[in-house]
């Protein structure tokens, strides 16, 4: 049985088009820093070089999918539910690290990695919350030293 | 240098320097051991950590993960077919086929024994070479040291895996990414959208965890469980080589050296063309090239030999010049200039206790490897059968521990999910991202040479190839990008004819 999955026809096209995209807008930026004169080169200039030659490349990905190298770029269908996850997951330990400490901050982090899985096993999750905190803070708050608190 | 191996000795067996080798190498084989683990990733979460010690001492302990990580990595690769690290992933071809025929003892011996071979050679190379090397380099000018990181920075993208446009594509995005910040030349914000959080810069801890720990973990979670690949067990006992296997496995093993030793120090190569090529090599000098992937001992002597001999010859220019040849050697210059050492020609002068101190790690280092990895892999073979529904969570959480405790700041985290997320889709794109690190690396160094050839030259452009040794840097790398295009273009012809035929 295959994956639902995502497939994007042309992928080169697609991302041929982000990198030029990206690099003409920090060509435009990079022009605003000032280019300066060739003896006091200004803060635009390299930015404008390195973002011209990505200009220039992110076209030449687009035209490489015209020679027919278009290939298809494949996400499954569980990854977005595993992007979310782990994002939810890195972002409440970034919200709560200060305020709650160290301790509630791994145990919201464990929680959330899990469910970003494709099936979750409660009790090695259950477990991991009690003992993933207590071992962080023992190994980079006692052992290393790192500026951690243990309640915010 | 007999004055160097003494200095050296002294440091690296202080108790300290042992302990912290100890460390550094049991880390790196677990680190190895375990697929989805990035080495690159785990070095710059270690980083930090080595901040309270001596430079020397802390650069003992990275190191002994990156070449731990290789012996670690083969393990995997001949029980599980899986590669532990993507420089071992040639081991899988014929290590593999060789667990399956039962011989996964003898093929676990003979790695280990090539990455010992090829470590140890590396390191003397390293010694050897290092010296004359920055006394060349004490005449380079900013115009050679530009054109040595536009050399390193366009063979890295040469080599890439998904072409050269893209590959320089991301290597530009890197050294825009590198360029994030306030100018301090003229103190001017650039790039930074107005948030304060990153006028200092971004922070490489996040980009690297980002960009190479995290995605392996989103991909594995946004899979669907499947029964993981049978781990094959081994005992002490199978481990033992024959005669034949000797006289067949050493030639390979001098062969890998030399190609390692040399792939190591050109600029933007790196340890895993080192093994990709000793494979060509092995495969072409063999009698019977059509038995290759079925489990022949030469396929994983040669390329294990060379992997290893290249990641210890990668910090010549590292050290030397101060110019980092891949992205992992980009991580040890973060991690120099962090320790308040300016790496550069005269680095192995200036710091000899570091320099000696490294090298004679490394053979400390690589004994505790062969103890770790003969008598013990039994521990390590346990290691593969730990859930990923453990696994994956501890990674999570040592990642945002680490990124966060090196500034204290959450937008930190942000920032690396950021990146977790654009390293997925840049897998699912074909981007690579080794030369985004190296570009983000070397991007602000760039600009400063760049700044100050025409500042000297008074605004002529022709100073970017005033001397010789600019040319003969830029011809190399002519040369180099040259090959490297006309190598792919013979695999895609072979591909192309194996599919018709």
């Amino acid at each position: 049985m295959s994956e639902p999955k995502f497939e994007i026809f042309q992928g080169n096209l697609v991302i041929g088009g982000v990198l030029s995209l990206i690099g003409a807008g920090a060509l435009w930026t990079g022009l605003g820093y000032g280019m300066g004169s060739m003896m006091r080169v200004g803060a635009g200039a390299f930015p404008v070089v390195v973002s011209g030659l990505m200009l220039a490349c992110g076209l030449a990905v687009m035209a490489e999918s015209l020679w027919g190298r278009g290939r298809a770029a494949v996400i499954p269908l569980g990854a977005l539910r595993a992007g979310l996850g782990l994002v939810a997951a890195i972002a409440t330990f970034a919200l709560t690290i200060q305020s709650l400490g160290l301790l509630a901050a791994v145990a919201l982090c464990v929680f959330f990695v899990s469910l970003a899985g494709q099936s979750v096993n409660w009790r090695h999750t259950l477990a991991l919350m009690v003992v993933l905190p207590l071992a962080s803070w023992l190994i980079f708050a006692l052992g290393l030293g790192q500026q951690l608190h243990a309640f915010g | 240098m007999l004055d160097g191996l003494l200095l050296g000795v002294e440091v690296a067996l202080s108790w300290q320097g042992l302990l912290m080798c100890a460390i550094g190498v049991t880390l790196g084989t677990v680190i190895g051991v375990l697929p989805g683990i990035g080495v690159l990733a785990s070095v710059s979460l270690l980083m930090p950590i080595t901040f309270g010690y001596p430079p020397a001492i802390g650069l003992i302990m990275l190191s002994g993960v990156f070449y731990g990580a290789a012996y670690g990595g083969s393990t995997t690769s001949i029980l599980m077919n899986l590669p532990g690290t993507a420089n071992t992933a040639v081991t899988c071809l014929d290590g593999h086929p060789m667990a399956q025929q039962g011989r996964a003892g003898v093929a676990l011996f003979i790695t280990t024994i090539a990455s010992f071979i090829g470590s140890i050679g590396g390191a003397i190379v390293l010694a050897v070479l290092s010296m004359p090397l920055a006394n060349l380099a004490r005449n380079f000018g900013s115009q050679e040291y530009l054109a040595v990181m536009v050399l390193g920075l366009m063979a890295a993208a040469a080599f890439a895996t998904y072409g050269l446009a893209r590959a320089m594509a991301m290597t530009a995005l890197g050294i825009l990414i590198g360029l994030i910040g306030i100018d301090l030349n003229t103190g001017l914000e650039r790039y930074t959208f107005g948030m304060p959080s990153l006028f200092d810069g971004v922070p490489i801890v996040a980009i690297a965890i980002g960009l190479f720990g995290l995605p392996e973990v989103l991909a594995n979670l946004s899979r669907r469980d499947e029964a993981p690949p049978p781990v094959i067990s081994v005992t002490l006992r199978e481990m033992l080589p024959t005669r034949e296997d000797m006289r067949r496995s050493t030639p390979s093993m001098v062969r890998g050296g030399l190609v390692g030793c040399l792939f190591g120090i050109l600029p933007g190569a790196g340890s895993l063309l080192a093994s990709f090529m000793s494979y060509a090599v092995e495969r072409n000098s063999s009698k019977t090239p059509e038995k290759f992937g079925t489990g022949m001992i030469e396929g994983i002597a040669g390329p294990e030999t060379a992997n290893n001999a290249a990641i210890q010859t990668a910090f010549i220019p590292t050290l030397s010049l101060g110019v980092p040849g891949d992205s992992t050697m980009a991580i040890v210059l973060v991690a120099l200039i962090y320790h308040g050492i300016d790496p550069g020609p005269n680095f192995v002068t200036q710091h000899p206790n570091i320099f000696w101190g490294l090298i004679v790690s490394f053979l400390i280092g690589n004994l505790m490897l062969l103890v770790l990895n003969l008598p013990f892999i039994g521990l390590w073979v346990k290691m593969l059968r730990i859930p990923n529904s453990i696994l994956y969570p501890a990674i999570v959480v040592f990642s945002c521990i680490g990124v966060y405790s090196v500034r204290l700041m959450p937008s930190d985290l942000f920032l690396m999910a950021g990146c977790a997320v654009l390293g997925y889709l840049m897998r699912s794109f074909r981007l690579d991202a080794p030369p985004l690190l190296l570009g983000f690396v070397l991007g602000p160094m760039m600009e400063e040479h760049f700044r100050r050839t025409l500042l000297i030259s008074r605004g002529d452009p022709a100073a970017f190839l005033s001397t010789g040794l600019t040319w003969g840097i830029y011809l190399l790398m002519i040369a180099m990008v040259g090959w490297s295009l006309w190598r792919n273009a013979l695999t895609r012809r072979r591909v192309k004819a194996q599919a018709a035929g």
